[in-house]
């Protein structure tokens, strides 16, 4: 009898134990706790009661009466089993507890009074076994939402970083990408930038130091910052990409108007020294015209003559620089032989030449090259430079000079002008032909001129398809300007 | 100290009261499978006046029932088998061993202290999610009988110990120690080898003061939560036990049932509160004496 009672509990057991483990869901444990105990006692009424928000509830919001109510709350303070009478039959409750906290309580009205201990046992075990069961599917619940929560939070993160115009990237201490935003593609393919990137980040990881660059890459500006970062006790660089080519763009429109402003005012100083001059001879012959001689009249007429030649000079100057500006200067082109122009400026250039004590030779290869261009651009874009350097020689040498060459090539002539000056700091190789640009662009008036010689003179090679650039140039050593002039259809 | 032998204890623990027959098939049914409400029902009805103390206690604040129990087939319903079982062993020992007074000894603390342990291992059994509560009732409600038994065996060297454990400010075993007398522990397991109780009982009994002699590994669980929650009630109820000294919970009870600081303290805030809620549950009188209405309820 004692044997056949285990064999029958133990077929129970593995029957609880085998229902049990199917429970993949809370919703799905009060199906099966139903079943369970349906399977050994025919249930009338069942209720779940559960705690929501500190007040006891019955989950599927059945109706319940205050009697029930009463005996779930104590089932759920107190956590044991009980049958209460009532009526024809009885209350099973059934507190489905974890340690000392009730999870929910279980309540079914059966219509029996007579319980066999072993029913009881049999409540005991699967209370004992759903509990645990119970309380692992909410942590898991919790573990899910926590999940969703955390992968909600990583959605916004992801959305903030990858919304940034910047790009940015971590660099693990190899070098390998560990994280980038989608900001990041659009220099992905900029091979000399990312090799810039990866300078700078072994910079920061080795030097465990925050590292700030500008760098101009294809005409585009990019401020790139990178800083030491710890993560899970491994270090990486924190890197971060921004186009700053628009601000760059800004900054040169307002250093150009600064330009234009100082232009201005050097502009009104140099027209003011011919008029000066003018005003001031003429004042002097018509109040001393009785008193003066033949010779000094025509000295002085001679000196208005050159002051106004200047003041001339320089008005064509500004026109034709406004007309580059508004881009209405036409070509006039011409066959004409380069030497004998570049001797004419060699010639016109000697006044200037002998009072700044700068020798000027011409070198050239052939007597005679005809060329079909703009001769007065020509001349202008020639003069230019060796005006230029003329003005920019070095007073500290004993001997300056200023050398003209002229080659010839089947379809271009290229004449260079070499200069022992002041030379110019290589930085500023390509400045040099913008407008308005001085290398000392303080109003020191050291050297006369409005800055746009060397910018006319470019824009006039550039217009015959010509190129203009500076050969080299040292510091305190001397400057080579080469200008590259197609000969024009003869 | 030791100069009562062995075999007169044996002689004089088997003159002890033992189980009557009633309460020996209420142990019984409580622990058949197939016994029904009806059958533990009957067989309690035999003695009115011990259903009446069951009922009695059914209705103590330490259940807190919804409503008034007023049969025993619902109270057994309710409480389940073998809390009854418990109930009627609280009335057969209170019966036997605690009728009489002592003047060193105060009885009645004496049963605070076991019935406040049973609370205390059943508390301790949810926390710990050990699912036999009934049986750690049991067990932690008569873990100290053997002192009772020593009361009436060897009287002379219980009161020696009790004054001893008092003065000294230690606890009974310490002063068993100190004067080298047989240990309530002994006592108690002779008494429940006697009586034929269930192994984990015996362990209990015999092992309380000394968790971590217990070899046995099912009884090794009970034993360290009847030793810890003998131990908490010893700090609530200081004294009571004949203990006097400054208890701690074993170091190996409290790893063996994995406590923690934070569970452990919960639990001891939950008891002081079911120790002050349920006075009544564990006032000896209320088990001794004959209550004429409950006795006639109890036979309806």
């Amino acid at each position: 009898m004692q044997s056949q009672n285990e064999t029958n509990i133990f077929g129970r057991i593995s029957n609880i134990i085998m229902e049990l483990s199917k429970i993949g869901d809370i919703e799905s444990s009060y199906s099966t706790l139903s079943s369970l105990i349906n399977s050994m006692v025919k249930t009338e009424e069942e209720y779940f009661f559960a705690e929501k928000e500190s007040t006891l509830s019955e989950i599927f919001n059945h109706n319940y009466s205050r009697d029930i109510y009463d005996l779930i709350k104590w089932g759920y303070s107190q956590g044991d089993i009980s049958m209460f009478p009532e009526g024809e039959g009885s209350i099973i409750i059934l507190p489905i507890s974890k340690g000392p906290k009730v999870l929910f309580v279980y309540a079914a009205y059966v219509k029996l009074q007579e319980f066999s201990n072993e029913f009881m046992m049999f409540l005991r075990i699967i209370a004992f076994l759903m509990g645990s069961l119970y309380e692992n599917l909410l942590l898991y619940n919790e573990i899910l939402d926590k999940n969703a929560i955390i992968e909600k939070n990583k959605n916004f993160l992801d959305t903030l970083i990858n919304g940034s115009i910047d790009s940015i990237i971590v660099y693990d201490k190899s070098m390998n990408i560990y994280f980038k935003n989608s900001s990041y593609d659009s220099i992905s393919d900029n091979s000399l930038l990312l090799e810039k990137l990866h300078d700078i980040n072994i910079a920061t990881i080795d030097s465990n130091k925050r590292q700030i660059v500008e760098l101009e890459q294809d005409g585009k500006f990019y401020s790139i910052e990178s800083l030491p970062i710890y993560f899970e006790q491994e270090s990486f660089a924190l890197c971060f990409i921004r186009d700053i080519s628009g601000t760059k763009e800004l900054e040169k429109l307002k250093q150009l108007d600064k330009m234009k402003m100082e232009f201005l005012s050097m502009m009104s100083h140099e027209l003011r020294t011919p008029l000066s001059a003018v005003k001031a001879y003429s004042e002097t012959i018509i109040t001393a015209f009785e008193d003066m001689d033949r010779d000094t009249t025509l000295a002085f007429l001679t000196t208005i003559l050159t002051e106004a030649n200047h003041l001339e000079k320089l008005l064509n100057d500004l026109l034709d620089f406004s007309k580059l500006e508004l881009k209405t200067l036409k070509l006039e082109p011409s066959v004409f032989d380069i030497v004998e122009l570049i001797n004419d400026i060699v010639n016109s250039s000697e006044q200037a030449a002998t009072a700044s004590k700068v020798t000027v030779s011409f070198e050239k290869s052939k007597e005679h090259i005809k060329v079909n261009l703009d001769k007065s651009r020509v001349r202008q874009a020639v003069n230019n430079i060796l005006q230029n350097a003329i003005k920019f020689c070095d007073r500290e040498k004993e001997s300056s000079f200023a050398k003209i060459s002229l080659d010839d090539t089947p379809s271009s002539v290229e004449i260079k002008v070499e200069d022992n000056g002041i030379g110019i700091n290589e930085k500023y190789y390509s400045k040099v032909f913008e407008k308005f640009f001085k290398v000392d662009s303080s109003l020191t008036y050291q050297v006369q001129g409005t800055g746009i010689g060397l910018s006319m003179a470019k824009e006039f090679v550039e217009m015959h398809g010509g190129s203009i650039c500076i050969e080299k140039s040292t510091e305190g050593i001397g400057t080579t300007f080469k200008i590259n002039l197609p000969k024009g259809v003869l | 100290m030791a100069d009562i032998s062995i075999k007169e204890i044996t002689r004089k623990i088997e003159e002890l009261p033992t189980p009557d027959f009633i309460v020996q098939r209420i142990v019984s049914i409580a622990s058949s499978p197939n016994a029904s409400t009806k059958e533990l029902n009957m067989a309690i009805l035999e003695s009115p006046s011990m259903a009446a103390k069951i009922l009695k206690m059914a209705n103590s604040a330490y259940y807190a029932m919804p409503r008034r129990i007023t049969k025993l087939s619902q109270a057994i319903n309710i409480l389940g088998f073998r809390s009854v079982r418990n109930l009627a062993l609280s009335v057969f020992t209170a019966k036997s061993f605690f009728s009489r007074e002592f003047e060193y000894f105060n009885t009645k603390k004496v049963w605070s202290h076991f019935m406040a342990t049973a609370i205390s291992c059943e508390l301790l059994s949810k926390f710990i999610n050990f699912p036999d509560r009934e049986e750690a009732f049991l067990c932690g409600m008569l873990h100290d009988l053997g002192k009772m038994a020593m009361s009436i065996v060897m009287p002379d060297v219980f009161e020696m110990i009790v004054t001893v454990a008092k003065h000294k400010k230690i606890s009974f075993s310490k002063a068993e120690e100190l004067l080298e007398t047989y240990s309530h522990q002994q006592i108690g397991r002779m008494l429940f080898e006697n009586w034929q109780m269930s192994e984990i009982m015996i362990a209990s009994a015999t092992f309380h003061d000394s968790p971590s002699l217990c070899k046995s590994e099912d009884s090794r669980t009970i034993v360290n939560l009847v030793s810890v929650a003998n131990t908490t009630v010893n700090i609530l109820l200081y004294g009571y036990s004949g203990c006097f000294d400054i208890p701690a919970v074993s170091d190996e009870a409290w790893n063996n049932l994995g406590l923690t600081p934070r569970k452990y303290l919960n639990y001891f805030e939950n008891l002081k509160i079911k120790i002050k809620e349920s006075e009544d549950f564990m006032n000896l009188s209320n088990v001794l004496d004959d209550l004429q209405e409950g006795e006639l309820d109890g036979t309806v």
